[in-house]
């Protein structure tokens, strides 16, 4: 597909999503700017929706397109109206008007003088009167074969065309034939890890009861060594308040904090746990949430010796640390 | 008395009491807030309503050239980010250029959120491979098509049949004395197809709407 200017080839790129990120920008600040440049944007996609249609786009542009067109639904429908206008309208004749207009290309050729031989005169010389007819029925069968030849050259340009479209077809065939089974193993992975998610919680739920049956043995054996804080309500966007108390009975020193998301949008999460001065004392990094039921959760565990009674504040934030997702308030009880 | 002019394609909720309480996640565009970001294209209604469609086009086209499967979302999410910017009282001088900034944040935001997203696994299915079949609509299409053309004026049709001969003369040649005829610059004659050419297609897209 040949463009103009280097100005269109450049849009060409960024259309095909071929850019940097600055000439992206570039491109987009002056179309936000300027209603020209975006309408001179929009005429280039008709253009390059026609070549992709006419099979005039490089074969790594063609792709690329071809990339796109899977991923947008407004394109594939450009496309398939630049089909049914290629077909409609190359079908129809050209309006008289522009017939007179064709001419003109003529006229811009050099004149040739009327003296001049024409190329046939050139090859048998000036015709006899006995030639004549001869000639003419040579000329008529030149014509035909002409007429022949440029009729065939149409239909391979068209078999040509529809080879093209076929084999992008059967690209994007293949394209999302090898989508739907890199999904379907996704889905078999995510399955497997699923299935290790249940173990675990089957794993933890029979340690929750075990230690439900120490708890209520609690006198027998008092030195169970890690004590559980289950926070299920967070609260909102950095606000704070007390939402459990763990006690930490003689011998405890380990406290293991399971917190209800409201909402589970990223892969892992950074908590941190400050005190009642807002300094951190603790982070804990690369967490990932489990599924519960309908809920998700983060649970992690931490030595408390070096916590003392008092009030704490742990926030959950993305893995960056940036954005700070929720807040839970704990009070930590030592009991003698 | 003309009739006030509405802009397309934007819902808005009724007006709240106090917009500036709600919480940013929950916030929803309201008449007034509407309203007021119309003022700062225009005084005038009309003008103002066609400044932003324009705003509009560009920010779906900004979300659909950068490959985002919701484009029209995102853009309504830019401009009801925009339209609270104004309402909490920001100084915007360039509503294009604000816009245009909001709209790479959503981008970044809508982004990392794809990247993230997790599939369900309690409801994953498997997904069966999409086939590409022959259109069944293929002749509805055409159909259309020829009754939109029909409809265009004389002119417009005309213009647009000679422009896309492109199969049986040299393209270019007759693109540049189709601009000479009109004494137009062919760069202004590109234009003028591809309005005639977006008319058309969304008069075809109407027209197969209306089939179905």
């Amino acid at each position: 597909m040949a463009f103009r200017t280097e100005k269109e080839a450049i849009r060409v790129r960024y259309l095909l999503g071929d850019l940097s990120e600055q000439e992206r920008v570039d491109i987009e600040e002056s179309y936000f700017a300027d209603d020209n440049s975006f309408q001179e944007l929009e005429v280039i996609e008709d253009e390059l929706v026609d070549a992709y249609v006419h099979g005039e786009l490089a074969g790594a542009d063609q792709q690329q397109f071809e990339k796109l067109l899977q991923s947008s639904a407004r394109l594939a429908g450009r496309v398939q109206f630049a089909r049914i206008l290629a077909n409609r309208v190359g079908s129809m004749s050209p309006t008289p008007e522009t017939d007179a207009v064709v001419p003109a290309v003529a006229t811009e050729r050099p004149a040739r003088s009327k003296d001049t031989q024409t190329w046939w005169q050139k090859i048998f010389g000036v015709p006899q009167a006995g030639r004549k007819f001869a000639f003419a029925g040579s000329a008529v069968t030149v014509l035909m074969a002409a007429a022949l030849l440029f009729a065939w050259m149409q239909l391979r340009g068209s078999s040509q065309r529809l080879e093209r479209e076929r084999a992008a077809l059967q690209q994007q065939r293949e394209g999302l034939n090898a989508q739907s089974s890199e999904q379907n193993s996704k889905i078999n992975q995510l399955a497997a890890d699923l299935e290790r998610e249940r173990n675990l919680r089957a794993e933890d739920q029979k340690l929750i009861e075990s230690l439900r049956n120490d708890s209520a043995n609690e006198t027998a054996s008092p030195s169970r060594s890690i004590a559980f804080l289950f926070l299920p309500s967070a609260t909102t966007r950095g606000a704070s308040g007390t939402g459990g108390t763990v006690t930490l009975r003689p011998g405890q020193s380990i406290v293991r904090l399971s917190l209800l998301l409201p909402a589970d949008e990223y892969k892992s999460y950074e908590a941190t746990i400050t005190n009642q001065d807002k300094q951190p004392i603790l982070s804990r990094k690369g967490l990932r949430s489990r599924r519960i039921g309908s809920d998700s959760q983060i649970t992690f565990q931490f030595s408390a010796a070096s916590f003392s009674s008092g009030d704490y504040f742990v926030s959950v934030s993305d893995a960056s640390g940036l954005e700070t997702i929720v807040g839970y308030g704990f009070r930590l009880v030592r009991a003698r | 008395m003309r009739e006030e002019v509405q802009p397309k394609e934007k819902l808005i909720t009724p007006a709240m009491d106090s917009p500036l309480h709600v919480k940013k996640e929950h916030w929803a565009l309201t008449q007034t807030a509407f309203d007021n970001l119309l003022r700062r294209f225009a005084s005038n209604r009309d003008e103002a309503a066609k400044q932003y469609e324009s705003l509009r086009r560009k920010l779906v086209r900004f979300f659909e050239w950068r490959a985002l499967d919701v484009p029209e979302e995102c853009a309504d999410e830019t401009i009801d980010r925009v339209a609270r910017r104004l309402e909490e009282g920001t100084e915007i001088e360039n509503v294009a250029a604000y816009s245009y900034g909001v709209a790479r944040k959503v981008f970044r935001e809508r982004i990392r959120r794809r990247e993230t997203t997790v599939v369900e696994l309690e409801n994953a299915r498997e997904v069966p491979a999409p086939t590409v079949t022959e259109d069944p609509e293929l002749d509805e299409r055409f159909h259309c098509f020829d009754r939109c053309l029909s409809n265009l004026p004389e002119d417009k049709r005309t213009l647009i049949i000679d422009y896309y001969q492109d199969e049986k003369r040299a393209k270019i040649d007759l693109r540049n004395q189709l601009a000479e005829k009109l004494s137009i610059p062919l760069n202004a004659l590109r234009i003028r197809v591809h309005r005639i050419r977006i008319n058309l297609e969304s008069c075809v897209n109407q027209c197969l709407k209306l089939k179905e």
